[in-house]
């Protein structure tokens, strides 16, 4: 079954909707800042490409975010802009399904609730704060501001929790459990990943001849999704979705096939793309930053430079680009019906991603 | 929605306060005991103490597998996926040998605030050298594949309370679709101190052992547990010349759309959910044995539930399981659909723990003795924070068989 995609919502460092993210495509920018944070061996600076969610002020009723954290209100905001995409103004039914990716949860709020616990003041535990804390609570939010009572998942398998989310949009639609699904992801950045970043890469920091490094990210993406009808689709469809742990067989990718590979610089399974991609690739890392669920935004380049018929650079902006596939450095025009999109995550485990023309 | 097919499940490990394998757990249920205690791996005020369900310590016998997980959770997964594939009669090479995915529900496993991981930020020790490996060390999913070397997808669902029934109907579906030959699914979750104390901030917790159902029901009280299943396509099923212990015959999910911690009081989402899962496979309300309910013991969820037990499923017995074991959370709906299986098995279900005085305001109430049930379908069902409702339709018999 194909599946079509109608709508995309992204948000994250490079600004918010598909033309902010073409615009920071074709002008390869990145305009990750420095975080400083203490740590026991000192004080670390971390680049960070951080997500402005005020644009979300106009969209929902503000006296309604009261009670959401930074990381619900990205979700929020991803969703918004892809229904906005779509041409969905009018209320959903209860036929929408929601799925939604997470790498970390809500890591900032979890992390500020944690040090009450720490300090063992249970006193000061906010029931609202620990709320927010449960990894359902970004879905949860969505659903209440869409007032749709369909199936809601939430996924959290790290660097391969996009492909596991497309997976199940697929089964469920295929299934005619709901007519449409919203389907994405969302991550916040925090001490926690700047922390880890910082200790993985602890060379890795700003320097004359690299002043903004690989960065971490934060952000949210989302893509509404339904069977594929008669009408035209105005990304193109979701062709195979394909996902395992690395102990068995790895999946083909043809050497003809245009390949988005997830590397970003800092992720666990960097190291793989060399041995499985030999064709021509381009990598966006640079765009999004380090976060688990950095496959989306490929996935949402993969859709636009369909709908376009033309594929952007990959950029360096501080990531360094994998060593094998034939990597695209200039702009140049789509010659192909697909797009695969390809993301190796830690011990071997991998996620595919393949969307075609129709 | 389509019509699903049956999908076979051909082995259940099973642990929780109630015993450390599926019959032991049974036989602790029918019994009618419950030992509820205060938290004893982490401070817990005593005045007043809020008593959980722990797993007897010694659970963990390390010469059984290859893996030495840090994770109780992941510990306790591996605990009963050790049972659910000794019970299915398979061995590690042919586990290999074919794509067997992982689907697994839990909370603390998907939690960045896991205290083992936090509170470290500065020190790296040598083998997990930042917080967020050492998350990633205790993701169940991972750990079950690493062990038995499964080549299939990998997936930790995390809707709250609902994720152990929700990763069984994915699971499911999985087979349906070719995705996989095998799956190892369930949920495991263990106490820890957040989620203790979150839920005392929220007024959720009862001091005494809890009483779902019952007049005097204050809230819930926390345990710890994990159940696997394996689930087999039926060209495995041919090829091992298997007989399937039971089968998944329906899953309904389904949000309120309402509030974040709070139930719809009309419980729309959850009639949603049970309409799904006997509609996957057309069983109608009165064939069904009886239902597993979640019955957590706190007053809105009791309620919403005999509502609708009693709009739906009139004269169906119902219990609830969590008297004694607890809320598991995460593992609680994998947990729950076990003691479904085995009492279809059994042909009777035990009392439900903690109910003795009906509440005058429930129009309907669980049974309150051992009582013979008769039929091969029955229902778990779990609700969830945020909105979150699931549900499956458990089988010992295909339909029709």
């Amino acid at each position: 079954m194909k599946v079509a995609i109608d709508g995309i919502g992204v948000v994250g460092g490079f600004g918010c909707g598909l033309s902010d993210m073409a615009a920071a495509l074709a002008g390869g920018r990145s305009r990750a800042e420095l975080f400083s944070m203490a740590t026991l061996q000192g004080e670390i600076r971390v680049p960070m490409l951080t997500a402005d969610t005020s644009a979300l002020a106009g969209l929902v009723d503000r006296r309604s975010l009261r009670r959401t954290d930074h990381h619900t209100r990205m979700a929020l905001l991803g969703c918004q802009t892809a229904l906005s995409d779509a041409g969905i103004t009018d209320s959903l039914t209860d036929s929408l399904g929601i799925i939604v990716a997470t790498g970390y949860g809500s890591t900032c709020n979890t992390f500020d609730f944690q040090e009450l616990c720490t300090e063992g003041d249970i006193r000061g535990f906010s029931p609202i704060q620990f709320s927010n804390s449960v990894h359902n609570a970004a879905g949860a939010h969505i659903a209440a501001f869409l007032k749709t009572r369909g199936p809601n998942l939430s996924i959290n398998q790290f660097d391969l929790s996009i492909p596991l989310a497309f997976l199940t949009a697929e089964h469920w639609l295929a299934e005619e459990r709901v007519e449409r699904v919203l389907v994405g992801g969302v991550d916040d950045f925090a001490r926690i990943t700047a922390f880890h970043r910082q200790c993985r890469f602890p060379e890795d920091t700003p320097s004359d001849s690299c002043p903004i490094p690989a960065a971490v990210g934060e952000g949210s993406v989302f893509f509404l999704l339904s069977r594929k009808a008669d009408r035209p689709s105005r990304y193109g469809v979701i062709q195979e979705v394909s996902t395992g742990s690395g102990h068995g067989p790895l999946p083909k990718i043809a050497s003809e096939d245009i390949c988005f590979i997830g590397a970003d610089g800092l992720s666990s399974g960097e190291a793989g793309y060399g041995r499985w991609v030999s064709g021509p690739a381009a990598v966006y890392g640079h765009l999004y930053g380090n976060l688990p669920v950095g496959m989306g935004f490929d996935i949402a380049v993969a859709a636009l430079s369909l709908q376009e018929g033309k594929i952007y650079p990959s950029t360096a902006g501080g990531v360094p680009l994998p060593e094998g596939p034939e990597l695209i450095l200039e702009p140049r025009v789509l010659e192909t019906d697909r797009i695969q999109c390809l993301k190796l995550g830690g011990a071997g485990g991998y996620g595919r991603v393949v969307l075609a023309k129709e | 929605m389509k019509p699903a097919a049956p999908v076979a499940v051909t082995g259940i490990g099973c642990l929780c306060s109630a015993g450390l394998t599926l019959n032991a757990c049974l036989d602790f249920l029918f019994r009618g005991e419950r030992f509820p205690v205060l938290p004893s791996r982490f401070p817990a005020d005593p005045d007043p103490g809020y008593p959980v369900f722990e797993v007897a310590e010694g659970f963990w016998i390390p010469d059984r597998f290859r893996s030495v997980p840090r994770s109780r959770t992941v510990r306790l997964a591996l605990t009963a996926a050790h049972e659910a594939v000794a019970d299915a009669k398979l061995d590690r090479g042919f586990l290999k040998r074919k794509r067997v995915g992982v689907c697994i529900g839990s909370n603390v496993a998907g939690s960045v605030s896991n205290p083992e991981l936090f509170g470290k930020t500065g020190i790296c020790d040598s083998d997990y050298p930042t917080p967020a490996d050492r998350f990633s060390a205790s993701n169940p999913a991972v750990g079950l594949a690493r062990e038995f070397e499964l080549s299939g997808p990998l997936e930790t669902v995390v809707t709250a309370c609902s994720a152990g029934t929700d990763a069984i109907g994915l699971a499911a579906s999985w087979i349906r679709m070719g995705l996989c030959d095998m799956v190892l699914t369930g949920g495991a979750d263990e106490l820890y101190e957040i989620t203790y104390n979150g839920f005392i901030s929220l007024m959720n917790s009862d001091d005494s052992a809890c009483k779902p159902f019952d007049a005097d029901r204050k809230g819930l009280n926390l345990g710890e547990g994990a159940a696997l299943f394996i689930l087999e396509s039926e060209a495995v099923l041919q090829e091992r010349g298997a007989t399937p212990r039971g089968w998944v015959l329906g899953y309904g999910t389904a949000g309120d759309a309402f509030h974040l911690t709070t139930p719809d009081p009309d419980g729309k989402g959850l009639h949603l959910a049970v309409r799904d899962a006997l509609a996957s496979i057309g069983v109608s309300p009165s064939a069904l044995a009886f239902i597993n309910a979640h019955g957590t013991g706190t007053p809105d969820n009791d309620r919403i539930e005999s509502r609708l037990f009693d709009a739906l499923f009139p004269g169906v017995p119902f219990l609830s399981t969590k008297g004694f074991t607890g809320h598991t959370l995460g593992a609680a709906g994998a947990v729950e659909a076990a003691f479904t299986l085995g009492c279809l098995e059994q042909g009777r279900i035990p009392p439900s723990a903690g109910f003795t005085h009906p509440d005058p305001e429930l129009p309907a109430s669980p049974v309150s003795r051992t009582t013979p049930v008769k039929g091969h379908a029955a229902l778990s069902q779990t609700l969830a924070f945020g909105g979150n409702n699931a549900a499956l339709l458990l089988g010992t018999k295909k339909v029709g068989e």
